[in-house]
């Protein structure tokens, strides 16, 4: 499964953003460390402060062992 | 419609509908005849005054409680209990929006999930409960609804379906540390509702379907952390949420200060499953 890779300054400017109504972004870290946000949340982002998104480089989703 | 009404402890005033049910179909806009019905007679179950139960009061103990019905992620927001649109324990999404059908919601098991508003610090020592019903009998490393202090690892938790060996295992702790249990699920299943309940400050049990599975002598243990419970993972005292579920949630509670007798437990259980079954999506 594809998602967004995001630095960690990105990471902070979405953390308790709604871009939906009553939905938040939720960055997480994969298993390898990397920040990431899912295809949802980057296709369902209408605010201009946040078009950024769109340009987010995409990698393989790797689930974090627990 | 129906949030300050006169009149609302009369179900009459309602054409027969509980009051609480019909304030709840009125906020999440249920119009659908089937689920106002099986909404409806939840709640009178509930308050032991349905055809499924008419001995207990469940809906005085609940502090909060969601019926994940009505077909969109706004609708499955609401509170049962003392419903509103400005309940305290309306639910709040965040990760990818969930998937919502009639079978009920689902998270992406990456970073959906729902925040019940609910501090794990209002959670009794000596008494509480917590319940989820998901669909699906397939064993993930996932926590379906909880809290867990990252500092002790000692959690209130359900994670139900982890993979230990060749077992499929309950894991999870309430007021103690994350722990396994002791049954093997594999061959009975692991679907349905699962309670967590505590009725005394040194033993918690677990229950499925209404029966008993898992027993644990453990002592609770004080935390002041206001951090909230989370549905389709696991809130980190730390921060953050993790071990996303991927299950389909059609119910889930939580009780801060009141439990269940094992009696009641089979009958809270058949008041759900009532529910479940009038929407076609019982497991």
């Amino acid at each position: 499964m594809k998602v967004h890779k995001l630095t960690a300054t990105q990471k902070n400017k979405l953390i308790g953003i709604e871009y939906i109504p009553n939905c938040t972004y939720n960055p997480v870290q994969d298993d390898n460390g990397i920040w990431i946000i899912t295809s949802e949340e980057v296709e369902q982002t209408t605010d201009e402060k946040f078009a950024w998104v769109k340009d987010l480089p995409q990698i393989e989703y790797v689930k974090p062992k627990f | 419609m129906f949030g300050n009404y006169i009149g609302a402890s009369n179900p009459r005033f309602f054409g027969g509908l509980d009051a609480d049910a019909a304030a709840f179909i009125a906020v999440a806009g249920i119009t659908d005849a089937t689920q106002k019905t099986a909404i409806d007679n939840l709640y009178k179950d509930l308050k032991g005054q349905g055809a499924n139960n008419s001995s207990y009061d469940f809906y005085t103990r609940l502090t909060a409680f969601w019926l994940f019905v009505g077909g969109t992620s706004t609708s499955c927001s609401f509170n049962g209990k003392t419903p509103s649109s400005g309940n305290t324990y309306n639910l709040t999404y965040s990760g990818a929006a969930p998937t919502v059908n009639a079978n009920g919601i689902k998270f992406n098991g990456i970073n959906g999930y729902a925040d019940t508003k609910v501090p794990q610090n209002l959670i009794s020592n000596s008494a509480n409960g917590l319940s989820v019903y998901f669909r699906e009998n397939v064993a993930n490393n996932e926590i379906q609804i909880g809290y867990l202090d990252t500092s002790t690892y000692k959690a209130t938790e359900i994670g139900m379906g982890y993979t230990s060996g060749a077992n499929t295992k309950f894991f999870g702790g309430n007021k103690y540390d994350e722990n396994f249990g002791a049954t093997n699920y594999q061959s009975v299943g692991i679907n349905g509702l699962i309670r967590l309940n505590r009725t005394t400050s040194n033993n918690y049990k677990v229950y499925r379907n209404g029966s008993q599975t898992e027993s644990f002598n453990y002592l609770s243990y004080n935390n002041t952390d206001t951090s909230t419970l989370v549905i389709g993972g696991v809130k980190k005292s730390s921060g953050g949420v993790q071990a996303f579920s991927i299950k389909t949630f059609c119910y889930a509670d939580i009780m801060t200060s009141n439990s269940l007798s094992a009696a009641e437990e089979l009958v809270y259980y058949n008041c759900i499953q009532a529910f479940q079954t009038a929407l076609s999506r019982n497991v």
